[in-house]
């Protein structure tokens, strides 16, 4: 902080301790509260979108990621057990293609058209935060003077010279503040106003990615079925591979080496 | 550890030594080795099948919670936003009803979508995740044993040992026979154990490769099946979801409909001076600025730069503003400039331009220390006989601070304060290209010899100059002065 700022932090502080005990009005500004009240929720949803936004996209990420190496594992059991129908291949194959290509082709229309508006729309908020710390600063600044002008004029000081001065302090105080408020009670609303055309596209965007991921992901997926036994499904349907899997899980357990067996 | 754990432990303690560093003899058995090493791999390859399918199930579930709380969210946004929710009747007539509602149907939708596929992921949990849990359970008991197997090997190199050693010895005594006899024993029991260990690993390691086989393929097929299955009703779901609100005409791309939709909204935006304040602000200030300067001898000199800077802000310490017109470093930097020290500090604030610093410049306030208007401090520190270039300090508007750093070189000789005035034409090369900020200033570039007409002793103040046959008035801080 530079010493002004400091200076003024300091007198700023003095000021906001003789409001809280009474000795130094508070200008209440109902018009300007109000649209600081929109302003906040308007932040708090665009910052819950943001979130929300960049979540689905990571674990979208991590789920094909996640897909990718479990493509891998099951790749390397059957390369290392010679089962060599080459299934895993192409399973593996059509993961990896839908990670590669499906991902990266969708990941840069999702940046563009709902992670970064939003991102955009949500950088605003520091500066016009900025500019409502300002504003506030601004109205202790001529509060206090205002306060020091009805002081001396309740209880005159000796220099004649004092209360013209203060009086113009204080309008001056009120001018710079008046400037501040009316710009932020004129603007806020105004980005209020085009919150929806702003934001509304994403949220067609983020649906149509969505189904185009999924479609991507089903075709590809569906494509690895031919080289399955058809009977599988069946078993599959049936419960019959997850007896399987027991059946070979209690097989193991029966090794002597497992020291399980008698269990 | 047991007692007896903790003893036998003591007694291979050197011979795994040994083994780590591969003294002496060693029992290998390549066929365990690579039996070993399969297992190993089945050991990771099992694990990591455990923890990514968790965490494709945790990904997927995820996914769906994510575009419920979005479209949430963006329902929050398309609300009217009155500010004042105790009163419903205060809520003025905007927002997005339509938007609204596509956000309920998009959400019935997915909150539908995530109730279809709970049996699914629940179903990867009992047929993918916890059948790699009872195969990594299964494995962990291996394990053990194969340590257990490591214990007798030692035991047996251990006794090994020692029983050649005692063989080897040439003149054994009685003791030694005895010992002899013993370590025999030892050894032959130690063979039988870790005969029994390593046999039955050899046995049943391949039996359990081939059971894996036999494990891995339902289960990949099972997982198949289920991800298929997700990814089918995630399609189907998303598919027919025929919300009227979007316009999923498939045949544009989604980019371009996206930007098609979304119109100039952003510069719109933009265009409200509000969300970039603190631009706006920096830019304002810095015009003030400017015009500041742009008033070259109207209030005369020196005194008329001192006043109007008073309220100076930080225009020049965001970095817009080209050049660092006060080296207030440079002063201190001077011999005999002790009592200038302060002006160190300034430059250490960062902000050259502290209004103090303004008033004391100006010879309207003999009071401050360093107000003797002498040229000997102003001086010296712009006839250092460096080029232009050569002055390092200048060159970098962002390098205020470095000023008090750069107590460099001792500084040149000084310039004879009776240069000052001295008959004869002065030139001072521009350090900085300075544009007419106002009628009759002089506009130059970096680099430009201007021919000096008038000057005042503070480099701070405004010149006149002749450059290519015109005549101006510019700051003197832009330039330097020619030795």
């Amino acid at each position: 902080m530079s010493w002004s700022g400091f200076q003024k932090a300091v007198k700023r502080a003095g000021t906001t301790v003789m409001m809280k005990t009474g000795q130094i009005e508070k200008t209440i500004d109902r018009e300007f509260e109000l649209e600081e009240r929109r302003f906040r929720t308007l932040e708090s949803a665009a910052n819950k979108l943001q979130k929300e936004a960049k979540g689905y996209l990571d674990s979208l990420r991590a789920m094909t990621a996640a897909q990718t190496r479990i493509a891998e594992t099951i790749d390397a059991f059957y390369g290392e057990s010679g089962a060599n129908d080459g299934v895993s291949k192409y399973y593996r194959t059509a993961v990896e293609d839908l990670d590669a290509d499906t991902i990266k082709a969708l990941d840069g229309p999702y940046r563009a058209t709902v992670l970064e508006p939003i991102s955009r729309f949500v950088s605003y908020f520091p500066d016009i935060n900025d500019a409502i710390k300002k504003r506030n600063h601004k109205l202790l600044d001529y509060d206090a003077m205002r306060a020091k002008v009805r002081k001396l004029v309740d209880k005159p000081a000796d220099d004649v010279a004092k209360l013209p001065k203060a009086e113009q302090d204080a309008e001056m105080a009120k001018t710079i503040y008046e400037e501040l408020n009316t710009q932020l009670v004129n603007e806020l609303p105004q980005l209020i106003d085009i919150r929806v055309p702003y934001l509304d596209p994403s949220f067609e965007a983020l649906v149509k990615i969505q189904l185009r991921f999924c479609s991507e992901a089903y075709t590809r997926m569906a494509q690895v079925q031919q080289y399955l036994d058809p009977s599988t499904r069946e078993e599959y349907a049936g419960g019959y591979l997850d007896t399987r899997v027991e059946q070979v899980l209690q097989g193991m357990r029966d090794l002597s080496i497992t020291g399980m067996s008698s269990a | 550890m047991s007692w007896k754990g903790i003893q036998k432990s003591v007694a291979r303690a050197p011979q795994s030594l040994r083994q780590k560093m591969n003294i002496g003899e060693q029992t290998k058995d390549a066929v365990f080795i690579d039996a070993e090493r399969r297992f190993k791999e089945l050991e990771n390859e099992t694990k990591k099948l455990h923890d990514e399918s968790a965490k494709y199930f945790a990904a997927i579930n995820s996914m769906l919670t994510h575009q419920i709380e979005f479209s949430k969210a963006i329902e929050e946004i398309y609300n009217p936003i009155s500010g004042r929710a105790s009163d419903p009747n205060a809520a003025i007539p905007e927002g997005n009803p339509e938007g609204i509602a596509a956000c309920e149907q998009y959400r019935t939708i997915v909150m539908d979508l995530q109730v279809t596929l709970q049996p699914e992921l629940e179903m990867l949990d009992t047929r993918v995740v916890k059948p790699a849990e009872e195969m990594l359970e299964i494995i962990k008991h291996i394990r053990k044993l194969i340590v257990k197997r490591q214990h007798k090997q030692l035991d047996l190199d251990r006794h090994h040992n020692s029983l050649k050693k005692l063989q080897d010895k040439k003149e054994r005594t009685l003791k030694d026979e005895k010992q002899l006899y013993k370590y025999e024993n030892d050894f032959e029991i130690a063979q039988q154990e870790y005969n029994y260990y390593n046999d039955l690993l050899k046995e049943d390691l391949p039996k359990l490769f081939q059971l894996e086989t036999e494990f891995i393929k339902p289960l990949f097929q099972s997982f198949y099946y289920m991800q298929l299955n997700i990814f089918y009703t995630l399609y189907e779901r998303m598919n027919a979801n025929n919300i009227a609100y979007f316009n999923m005409d498939s045949t544009v791309d989604i980019e371009t409909a996206f930007n098609t939709k979304r119109g100039n909204i952003q510069e719109i935006a933009e265009a409200i001076p509000i969300t970039h304040f603190n631009l706006n602000r920096s830019k304002k200030k810095l015009a003030d600025t400017k015009l500041r300067y742009a008033r070259p001898g109207g209030a005369a000199g020196a005194a008329g730069a001192g006043s109007p800077l008073t309220p100076v802000g930080t225009g020049f310490s965001d970095g817009t503003a080209a050049p660092p017109p006060y080296g207030y470093g440079e002063y201190a930097q001077q011999p005999g400039a002790a009592e200038y020290a302060q002006q160190g500090e300034y430059a250490q604030q960062q902000q050259p331009y502290s209004p103090a610093s303004y008033a004391s410049a100006s010879p309207a306030t003999p009071g401050a220390p360093y107000s003797p208007q002498t040229p000997a401090y102003g001086q010296p520190a712009y006839s250092q006989p460096a080029a232009a270039a050569a002055l390092p300090a200048y060159q970098q508007p962002a390098g205020y601070t470095g000023y008090p750093a750069e107590k460099k070189a001792p500084p040149a000789p000084p310039a004879k304060p009776a240069s000052m005035g001295a008959p004869g034409v002065e030139y001072c090369t521009a350090l900085y290209p300075y544009n007419a900020q106002a009628e009759g200033d002089l506009t130059f570039a970096a680099g430009d010899r201007i021919e000096i007409v008038q000057r005042t002793a503070d480099p701070n103040g405004w010149w006149t100059g002749k450059l290519n046959g015109y005549q101006g008035v510019f700051p003197g801080n832009y330039v330097q002065l020619d030795a």
